[in-house]
């Protein structure tokens, strides 16, 4: 065995979706796929790969924990020599070797010699390479890869098509959320004081409203993604503003003034208005 | 007689030839090898490490000061030039270091155990080697050291003799193991969901310590925010009004007063994720009063009158500030710590450090340096000394040139970035351009409602 691998449970999905009196038309467009493409998928005619925002999509239109859509088995795998050895004594000292090494290169951040790292902790070269093999994969579905090239183990992003979409979704999520602008500001206050939004939202308000829901500031219940006057704040948004308290926010009652700035420049600014009309 | 416990930089010059280095003759067992691991620790001046496996001088140099915690701040990994041997001997003689075990000797190219044995004669370390067989060369260099070859049982008799004398350098009054562990880092999320990406990526225990933190900062910035910002204080009313009706508040005012408070939070904190967390919570109480407020954080700590006084009376700041590899980086940083201003910190005369780094006396007045921060002086104190510099010349050198005003500025920035420890303030960073928010005060307020 290569190690217990992952894998879509079909048939959870299919039937929580039916149970839900859900269309196919919704769960596609919530995955961003055509409806056929997502009714092969629920077939099983499909390799099965999500990427994490889909299969958080998934989870959340089902009202289901993303965990409860996977299915953990054994597989096994051409690497044989990399195999777990029978007695559970070595499949622990393997497990505990994973678990050292992956913080260790995600800390030391460059290349490490493979022996330089079985010396550190204490088990052989062989030991630690098998380990090595089992944490690339585990971590190749995060985009994730142990190289094992000649100056050692390191860990660098994947180049994969698969792992370089879900990195770039996940920096791109991620750039988005370090920083609040004033207008989604205004936007999220209004939402976050119970107002509601106009039933077709002016141009700027949907561009606002486009990066508040792509940075999973705000999200539409499920079936309702189209309807922006729908839209709510994300359960994260609300636990860290502490609403769930349910004291609203506040309207601020007081606004900043600042001194224009080239004033100097303007000299009938501050002239007084007899002599401005003179 | 010499005190071994002192060494100096007539020692280093001259080199303790008269020390043999110690070779294990046999195999060990695993869980004797990770016992050998396991009493590495630089304050008792012991040295453990994997020898490298390059020829190259700077690898055997990254090493040990990996192995003496100085592992580089991010900007400076993968730069060779920047680990050579000269760095190296300072540190060996300001940490005191005794003995240096390299396991897996036979794995080492002859050119760096050459390396490795020059470098212990310069500095009076024992060099102590397992892995077995040597390479022949390998026994040549070490013949020509009059090496001693032990059997494992001898070899580890004698470590262990020599590790049970060995004794901390410094005195243990910082009582670190009391101490709660230090943060670790936080997410990059901004306010909106700073707290639920808290919860998500940090240990439960830690969450909890850190949301109790975030919540009472946040009851507590309401408070004070509270007035300021709906304009119950004066200090922030704006003389002109545009819109009658409409308290109108001063900009630069208010953001003076609300960066005061936020200098206050950052006083209190000890590090970079303390920060963040009490200024995200500051920004969710501000939210709920009506307003954005948005922080840029280097700026926002760059702008504070004092570095933190939290982070200054707590050892584990010292601690973190041992990452730095040049020691004039580590040196001001502690410096910047005893809340010196840019200018004394470049002009302050070598002989104004004592010899041991547990004072520093500027204009008469002496301040007394922590015991974890007094290697760091130690190590800068013995560089000079190693390159000739006299003591009435500048004690903070780069390469033997005196260190810029930028210099400065940007090594306690790279304590802040790299280490988390937030000793910038405006003593040392003396950049204030008052035309917009980024470069005043860090911070900017819109009311959003």
């Amino acid at each position: 065995m290569t190690g217990p691998q992952l894998r879509l449970d079909i048939a959870t999905i299919r039937d929580r979706r039916i149970s839900l009196n859900l269309p196919t038309r919704i769960l596609a467009g919530e995955l961003g796929i055509a409806e056929a493409g997502y009714r092969r998928f629920e077939g099983g005619d499909t390799d099965g790969h999500l990427t994490i925002t889909q299969l958080g999509r998934l989870a959340a239109t089902l009202e289901l924990d993303a965990r409860t859509l996977l299915l953990t088995e054994p597989t096994t795998g051409h690497r044989t020599q990399t195999d777990l050895p029978p007695d559970e004594a070595g499949a622990k000292a393997r497990a505990e070797l994973v678990r050292l090494l992956g913080p260790m290169l995600l800390i030391i951040g460059r290349a490490v010699p493979v022996a330089t790292l079985a010396d550190l902790v204490g088990a052989d070269s062989a030991a630690v390479q098998a380990a090595l093999e089992q944490l690339r994969d585990q971590l190749a579905p995060g985009g994730l890869v142990v190289s094992l090239s000649k100056p050692g183990a390191t860990l660098v992003p994947g180049h994969t098509k698969q792992g370089a979409a879900v990195t770039r979704q996940l920096l791109r999520q991620a750039e988005r959320r370090a920083a609040l602008n004033t207008p989604s500001a205004r936007l999220m206050h209004r939402l976050s004081r119970g107002d509601t939004l106009a039933q077709v939202p002016k141009q700027a308000e949907r561009q606002q409203l486009s990066i508040l829901v792509q940075a999973g500031w705000l999200q539409a219940p499920p079936g309702r993604s189209g309807v922006p006057n729908r839209l709510v704040l994300h359960p994260d948004v609300a636990y860290s503003l502490v609403l769930e308290d349910g004291e609203p926010t506040e309207q601020a009652s007081a606004s900043v003034w600042t001194e224009p700035s080239n004033r100097a420049k303007f000299t009938w600014l501050d002239a007084e208005p007899d002599q401005q009309e003179g | 007689m010499t005190d071994p416990n002192t060494p100096d930089t007539t020692t280093a010059r001259t080199g303790w030839q008269g020390i043999r280095p110690r070779v294990c003759g046999g195999p060990l067992t695993t869980a004797q090898a990770r016992a050998l691991h396991a009493s590495h620790d630089p304050d008792r001046g012991l040295l453990v490490l994997s020898a490298p496996t390059a020829p190259q001088p700077s690898t055997l140099s990254s090493a040990v000061l990996n192995a003496l915690g100085a592992t580089g701040s991010l900007r400076l990994v993968g730069r060779v030039a920047d680990t050579t041997l000269e760095v190296v001997l300072p540190w060996l003689l300001a940490y005191r270091v005794r003995h240096l075990l390299l396991t897996r000797a036979d794995r080492m190219p002859s050119a760096s155990l050459q390396h490795a044995l020059e470098l212990a004669a310069a500095a009076g370390i024992t060099v102590w080697t397992t892995g077995a067989p040597l390479h022949d060369l390998h026994r040549q260099v070490l013949a020509g050291r009059r090496a001693q070859t032990l059997t494992a049982e001898e070899f580890l008799t004698a470590w262990n003799t020599a590790t049970a004398q060995a004794q901390p350098v410094e005195p243990d009054e910082t009582g670190l193991t009391a101490r709660p562990a230090a943060w670790p880092p936080m997410p990059a999320d901004d306010f909106p969901t700073f707290r639920a990406a808290m919860r998500r990526c940090l240990p439960a225990d830690v969450f909890a310590a850190a949301d109790a933190l975030f919540l009472a900062t946040m009851t507590d910035a309401r408070a004070r925010l509270a007035p300021l910002l709906c304009g119950d204080n004066d200090a922030v009313r704006a003389v002109e009004q545009d819109r009658p009706g409409v308290v109108c508040l001063d900009r630069t005012a208010l953001e003076k007063q609300v960066s005061r408070y936020l200098h206050t939070l950052i006083g209190a904190s000890t590090s970079t994720p303390e920060v963040t967390v009490r200024l995200r919570a500051a920004q969710v109480a501000a939210f709920r009063l009506g307003w954005l407020l948005s922080v840029n954080l280097d700026r926002v700590v760059a702008t504070a009158d004092e570095p933190s006084v939290a982070a200054r009376r707590d050892p584990r700041t010292w601690q973190a500030l041992r990452l730095f590899r040049y020691p004039y980086q580590g040196a001001i940083c502690v410096l910047a710590g005893l809340d010196l201003d840019n200018n004394t910190i470049r002009a302050l005369p070598a002989g104004a450090v004592a010899g041991d780094g547990s004072t520093v006396t500027v204009h008469g007045h002496r301040f007394p340096v922590p015991p974890p921060a007094r290697v760091m002086l130690r190590a800068q104190r013995l560089s000079g000394q190693l390159a000739g510099r006299t003591d009435a010349q500048p004690f903070i050198h780069v390469a033997g040139a005196p260190a810029t005003r930028e210099r400065v500025r940007t090594t306690v920035r790279a304590a802040l970035l790299d280490a988390g420890v937030p000793l910038l303030s405006r003593k040392v960073d003396e950049t204030w351009a008052g035309n917009d928010w980024l470069n005043r005060w860090g911070i900017a307020l819109q009311e959003v409602s």
